[in-house]
């Protein structure tokens, strides 16, 4: 029994010269893997407009059911999105995701993209519920980067 | 040559009745109306063997006999003057050169089918022969040739000539009578044909030009004389406007099945100086091109069928190694995808995309592949489509892709390492 | 009529045998095979231009179309060979030339057939690589947006607004590769606004402004259920999104009407979910109604009764003829049974009501189908305006005319669509319906032989006169003749007649006639209801003197009219309005008036605040069609089910539900588990209603009355001529319009786009002689009293008539007419005229 007591604690000398594994979140963070898949980024064209056309292909390859859209259309000086469609409601459920990623596969526009947050903490379950003003990158994000992972140079529109 | 339509056919003032009657003419009409029956005159048809001359080559007498012999709906004689075929300009001289002839041929069909209403469908370009057919229809009119009780013989027939609005494909005959009806010029569906629910849901008969300008000579002559010419299948004679790069072109009346040969070299005095025989469309541009191989094969319905093309409207044109086939095919393509209707999915995109390709290869920006891209749209196209227009767009690209694949070849070679296709497609 | 001639052939290896002339694809699809379609549709003729059916022939040679190829003894077709797989995927591929890849944005992204059959024939990705022609998005008008980018010029619309809908409204553009779809004149469209058109396209090219993209189809509950305006029962699938109703869309091949709607079933899907709709029961406290607690109102509602029937006063119901046949059923046992009083009716608009016996006659003929509508020999139409008020036996009529040349004969006092391509008019004036139909009667008894009822009818008839007939009617001899050879000359026929004679003073009288005339002519004789369930009210005997099956009743109860007078002279203790408004609908307002307030208890059942919800002591709020599980009975008599498509809205309660309660609040023993036991009861009282829960909808077959043989020859009365029309007026007629269906549309706010409010439809020569432009609004003054509204050209009305659609409150057309006669003579002066640019 002294034997396996000493194994077990040669180990525990040897691992005592090691650095700590632990970060000190939140002053410190862990770097995410290139594959991590985080909340949700609408994206913009580099003229500002929405590359989200509310198409709701999304919200259909969903499994969670975590996607709700209401599109309207493009009016002569209410422009949001090149085509004619764009989305009046974006609501993703952050409760709900499983951050499984198809929602991006299904996007033909690649407006929805996954980043690398994850702190969503929050006191109340309707803050879970982001909305498209939360989801969508402003200017200061910086336009003409949309595509995260794919490297793609995305086509300009006027 | 010149033995039965165009016999005499410049005869000054030949347009004119008096003139036309004093080289015999009415007579067939006097003869059938007092001593031939309507079915006798049908089975005379018949048995002379005329076949239309508008392109499909059926037999008229056939065609006459589908009409039902009684009808509750008006039956109609309907001729199709629109003559819009590139390389055919016969119908043309006809009607300017001898309209009654014309008239006297509907006189005949309308008393064999027993219709007493006709219409002369001619395109809207010819203004000044539609105004030379009215004053010969006039003309006889006065004379009692048309109207009530032709001859005394109780038989009434009214003449309406009507003018197209410029649509190639208001020669194919439903669509013709569409447009007489006052629709948009577009094929119907076939069955009912229209010798059984044609113009206005009657009976119709439509024959071309040059096709019912025969039928007085077969009733004055009989059929045996009619079948002196020519061959078996194909009796008669048969005029072939012939165009491009020879000394002597224009119209010709021949028996059918001259070789095509004699009809270049002796007829029209063989190739201009400096011009070489490159190519000869036989029929019309809707028909598959020949190289010139191809130049001993007689000219008759069968034998140019047997060399793989068609004698269609015997507008045989001709082309010299002066000239591009990459750049003649696109002029032709081009003419099939604005002339196409649109009613039909086949030919109203696909003699757009060909024309797309042509281009291109035509510009120097032809892309390997491009030759199968357009072999296989021919085959999409071919057949597929709803009247004969897709097979007339299909036919000489294809044929003048296999007969000149050299001459596609280098245009694409001379394009390898050039522009994109986005660039080439947008002018 | 002969058996068509059976011919068998081989599709894919296995045999079919179908009637002569049967199309390949119909045969196909006897087999389960399906070819793909675009330009082919059923209602049309075949045009065989969009190539995609192409089908490989034996023999042939080259592929054929399946669209327009008959089957042929002996014919062998393949569907998948080799040359038929390449030949669709060629077409496809040149399809797909110029069609954009926007499907995620499109509308008919996931119920699109060039979607569909792209995915089945596609090639994947196009060799096409050049620019694809493009055109800007417009809109013709409120209901249809043209995206002429998508458009394969199938000319399914074109052929359906023409063949179909008689509006040839959309056209075909410059030719080949050009070709494009266009309104008449380039810019909105002028027509019915049916939005038939955006149904048949295969293709995303005509969408519906109202549902533009409100949804995708996948995200939609869609539930199958039956229209609730008029009585053809059209089966329409009711799309609900997050508890609104945003669409409403016909079932392909499916239900009487297939891919049919008019404007307003397409439209009508609004008033359910409408946020003015009653949320709670009220109780009248203080001169005003006030939100209240279910038991409380139904409380008061039985003591009311309870006290009614120990006064010794009258329980009186009138009922909507929109309620389900489980309603009305129940409404009549609570009457009947409960408070023991054989006073109730459904019949608010007719002057004069059919009595029982005539309606039991009516019911002995036997139904006729919408559908046989197709192989009939010939119609007389009377009284009736079918292309306005019953689309679908309007299109129905008008397809035949279009492509057979059916002989059909129109008598209405307006020269109504159906009249204008009708092979004979009889345009009578108004008001002289009976005289009208006594001269048609004497045209068609004179023709018949002498065995019969028309041996009968010809003594009858022998005796008018035809100068009375013809002044009185205002039509000649000739005509009525000329109308009873063009009846006589198809072989089967079919006499309709609907609202206009139904309305008529002297109706009891002109049913007869129509009668005669059925046995006369050996026709079929189908009355076209108002109602989605007029039908069914009738059926269940919400009437003063029929039982539920035509049975009579032992002591007959009071009509509408009757009803209303005694609760205003005081002797009614309960009126019951379930869904019933006779403020709105009553001829005489005045008396409807006093009635309800003179009547000691009222209680309504209702959608929506009505004048006369407003007047009822209690209140209680009512489910509609789409909330509720049910069934209604349609005009050729098919028992469908009604399904509800979206949640209740508030406290509301089907109208069965609230009649047991108030059942068992009176001490009755009634307790029903569901719908299923209520409708198990019917069935067993009500030997009709055998189908009834079990094969409900389009597939059940009409009801028979039992053991019923045909009545025999009616004596017809003499009517009085109408007079003719006050100088400086004109003569107005009402009626329900193509847009509006009774007084629930005004909540749809795409038919209020349609036809924004109260509306005269007069003649141009009529509205040139009253110096009225098209948008004046003008003041009517007739013999009920004034009305404002807008005056528009042409419509439904007719020379020397004019139309006063009756679909708005505070417009209703019994404020402007009087009681006495369905039309009056209106004095019209313009109060502003139409600011033209």
């Amino acid at each position: 029994m002294v034997q396996e007591l000493l194994k077990g604690l040669g180990i525990t000398f040897r691992r005592m010269f090691n650095k700590p594994v632990t970060l000190k979140y939140p002053d410190e963070k862990m770097p995410m893997f290139p594959r991590f898949r985080g909340r949700h980024h609408l994206q913009r064209y580099d003229n500002g407009l929405e590359r989200c056309v509310g198409c709701k292909l999304c919200a259909a390859a969903c499994p969670a059911d975590a996607i709700y859209i209401e599109s309207d259309e493009n009016r002569p000086g209410h422009r949001v999105s090149p085509g004619e469609r764009y989305a009046s409601t974006y609501e993703i459920n952050m409760l709900r995701c499983i951050f499984c990623g198809y929602c991006e596969e299904a996007c033909p526009e690649d407006a929805i993209v996954l980043g690398k947050d994850y702190e969503f903490a929050t006191y109340n379950r309707e803050a879970m519920i982001y909305t498209k003003e939360q989801l969508l990158d402003g200017p200061e994000k910086g336009f003409g980067e949309p595509y995260i992972r794919s490297g793609a140079k995305p086509p300009s529109y006027a | 040559m010149n033995d039965i339509v165009f016999k005499g056919i410049d005869t000054p003032n030949l347009r004119q009745l008096a003139v036309y009657e004093a080289n015999g003419g009415y007579a067939a009409v006097r003869k059938a109306l007092k001593d031939i029956k309507p079915d006798e005159l049908i089975e005379m048809v018949k048995q002379s063997g005329l076949r239309g001359r508008g392109g499909a080559g059926f037999p008229t007498g056939m065609k006459w006999s589908f009409v039902p012999k009684v009808s509750a709906e008006p039956k109609y004689v309907v001729v199709n003057a629109d003559e819009s075929e590139p390389g055919t300009f016969k119908d043309r001289e006809l009607m300017e050169k001898n309209p009654h002839q014309l008239l006297e041929g509907i006189i005949l069909a309308a008393w064999a089918i027993g219709s007493h209403k006709s219409f002369i469908y001619i395109r809207g370009e010819f203004a000044h022969i539609a105004k030379i057919l009215e004053a010969a229809a006039l003309e006889a009119e006065a004379r009692g040739y048309l109207g009530k009780n032709i001859f005394g013989s109780g038989f009434d027939l009214d003449l309406v000539i009507h003018r197209g609005a410029g649509a190639y494909i208001c020669g194919e005959e439903t669509a013709l009578l569409d447009s007489l009806e006052g629709f948009r010029g577009q094929p119907r569906l076939k069955p009912p044909f229209p010798a059984v629910k044609g113009l206005y849901g009657g009976p119709t008969i439509v024959n071309n030009v040059e096709t019912l300008s025969f039928v007085p000579f077969i009733v004055n002559e009989g059929p045996a004389a009619f079948r002196k010419f020519g061959t078996e299948k194909s009796p008669g004679t048969k005029i072939f406007s012939v165009s491009g790069p020879v000394k002597k072109p224009g119209n010709y009346e021949l028996p059918l099945g001259t070789p095509l040969r004699k009809l270049l070299e002796e007829i029209c005095g063989g190739m201009l100086g400096g011009h070489e025989l490159l190519a000869v469309i036989p029929g019309g541009s809707s028909v598959p091109v020949w190289n010139k191989d191809y130049l001993d094969v007689p000219l008759d319905f069968e034998s140019v069928a047997a060399k793989g093309s068609l004698l269609g409207s015997g507008g045989v044109i001709v082309m010299s190694s002066k000239t591009s086939m990459v750049a003649a095919t696109l002029n032709l393509t081009r003419f099939y995808r604005h002339e196409s209707c649109g009613k039909c999915t086949p030919c109203r995109e696909g003699t757009y995309w060909m024309e797309k390709v042509l281009g291109r290869i035509h510009r120097g920006l032809g892309m390997p592949g491009d030759l199968e891209l357009l072999l296989d749209l021919c085959s999409t196209l071919e057949g597929r489509s709803f009247c004969a227009l897709g097979d007339a767009a299909a036919m000489p690209v294809r044929s003048s892709i296999l007969m000149f694949r050299d001459e596609y070849e280098a245009r694409i070679r001379e394009a390898a390492g050039g522009k994109t296709p986005e660039t080439a497609g947008s002018r | 009529m002969t058996e068509p001639k059976m011919v068998t052939c081989t599709i894919d290896g296995r045999t079919v045998t179908a009637p002569e002339g049967t199309l390949l694809t119909d045969a196909a699809k006897m087999l389960g095979i399906q070819i793909p379609i675009f330009c082919s549709h059923h209602r049309l003729k075949p045009l065989g231009a969009c190539r995609i059916c192409l089908i490989e022939k034996e023999k042939t040679g080259k592929p054929v179309i399946a669209c327009a190829e008959m089957v042929a003894e002996g014919a062998v077709f393949h569907t998948q060979s080799e040359m038929a797989l390449k030949a669709r995927k060629g077409i496809m591929e040149y399809l797909l030339v110029n069609h954009p890849l926007d499907c995620p944005i499109c509308d008919e992204g996931g119920e699109c057939d060039l979607q569909d059959t792209s995915y089945e024939h596609g090639i994947g990705s196009s060799r096409f690589v050049e620019m694809k022609r493009s055109f800007d998005i417009v809109d013709l008008g409120p209901i249809v947006v043209l995206d002429r980018n998508r458009c394969i010029v199938c000319a399914r619309c074109v052929r359906y607004c023409n063949d179909i809908m008689g509006d040839s409204a959309l056209t075909i553009e410059e030719r080949g590769f050009h070709s494009q779809i266009n309104t008449r004149d380039g810019g909105e469209l002028e027509c019915q606004q049916c939005g038939n058109c955006i149904e048949v396209c295969p293709v995303g090219a005509l969408t519906s402004r109202p549902y533009r993209f409100k949804a995708r189809p996948w995200d939609l509950k869609q539930t199958e259920t039956v229209c609730n305006f008029c009585s053809n029962g059209c089966t329409f699938h009711l799309g609900r999104r997050e508890g609104t109703l945003v669409r409403a869309r016909a079932k392909k091949s499916h239900g009487v009407n297939r891919d049919f709607l008019c404007a307003r079933g397409r439209y009508g899907y609004e008033f359910p979910t409408s946020p003015e709709r009653l949320h709670f029961p009220r109780i009248r406290q203080g001169g005003s109604l006030q939100r209240a607690e279910w038991s409380d109102a139904l409380g008061q509602a039985v003591r009311a009764i309870q006290a009614a029937r120990s006064a010794g006063k009258a329980v009186t119901a009138l009922a909507s003829a929109r309620l389900s046949n489980e309603d009305l059923y129940l409404l009549q046992r609570l009457v009947r049974e409960v408070a023991a009083s054989p006073h109730l009716d459904h019949r608010l608009e007719q002057r004069a009501p059919l009595p029982g016996p005539l309606l039991k006659s009516l019911a002995a003929f036997p139904a006729l189908p919408v559908s046989a509508i197709a192989t009939l020999g010939s119609a007389l139409v009377f009284g009736e305006d079918v292309n306005e008020e019953q689309p679908l036996y309007g299109t129905s009529l008008l397809r035949e005319v279009h492509y057979r040349r059916m002989p059909v004969v129109v008598a209405h006092s307006r020269r109504v669509r159906l009249m204008q391509e009708a092979a004979s008019g009889l345009p009578y004036r108004p008001g002289s319906e009976l005289a009208a139909a006594r001269g048609l009667l004497k045209s068609l008894a004179a023709h018949q032989g002498a065995a019969g009822p028309a041996e009968e009818v010809r003594k009858m008839t022998a005796g008018w006169s035809w100068e009375a007939l013809a002044s009185g009617s205002g039509l000649t001899e000739a005509q009525f003749e000329k109308a009873a050879a063009t009846l006589y000359s198809g072989g089967s026929r079919a006499i309709y007649f609907g609202s206009q004679a139904l309305r008529a003073a002297e109706a009891p009288d002109l049913v007869r006639a129509l009668i005669d005339m059925a046995l006369v002519s050996g026709a079929s004789l189908v009355p076209l209801w108002d109602r989605s369930n007029s039908q069914g009210a009738l059926d269940m005997g919400v009437l003063p003197d029929l039982l539920p099956g035509y049975e009579a009743a032992p002591a007959p109860g009071w009509n509408t009219a009757e009803i209303l007078r005694r609760s205003a002279s005081g002797e009614v203790g309960v009126l019951i309005l379930a869904g019933a408004d006779p403020l709105a609908h009553f001829p005489d307002r005045k008396l409807a008036e006093n009635a309800l307030r003179k009547a000691d208890f009222v209680l309504s059942l209702d959608l929506f605040e009505t004048d006369a919800s407003e007047m009822a002591h209690v209140s209680l709020p009512l489910r509609s069609y789409a909330e509720s599980d049910g069934s209604v009975t349609n005009s050729e008599r098919r028992v469908q089910a009604l399904r509800s498509a979206a949640n209740p809205v508030g406290e509301s309660e089907a109208g069965w539900r609230i009649f047991e309660r108030l059942a068992t609040g009176l001490g009755s023993a009634w307790n029903y588990a569901d719908l299923l036991a209520l409708q198990e009861e019917i069935r067993a009282r009500v030997p009709l209603y055998k189908v009834l829960g079990r094969r409900m909808g389009p597939a059940a077959t009409s009801w028979a009355l039992p053991g019923a043989s045909l009545p025999g020859a009616q004596p017809v009365g003499e009517g009085k001529a109408p007079a003719a029309a006050a100088a400086g007026t004109l003569r107005v007629e009402s009626g329900n319009s193509i847009f509006h269906h009774g007084m629930l549309s005004q909540h749809n706010k795409v038919q209020l786009k349609l036809l924004p409010g109260p509306t005269l439809f007069l003649a141009a020569e009529d509205a040139a002689r009253l110096r009225l432009a098209e948008g004046d609004l003008a003041l009517l003054e007739g013999p009920g009293g004034k009305v404002e509204a807008r005056v528009k050209i042409g419509g439904p009305s007719g020379p020397g008539v004019g139309f006063y659609p009756d679909h708005f409150a505070g417009a209703e057309a019994n404020r402007l007419f009087g009681p006495e006669s369905p039309f009056a003579d209106i004095k019209i002066s313009t109060l502003s005229a139409a600011v033209h640019s």
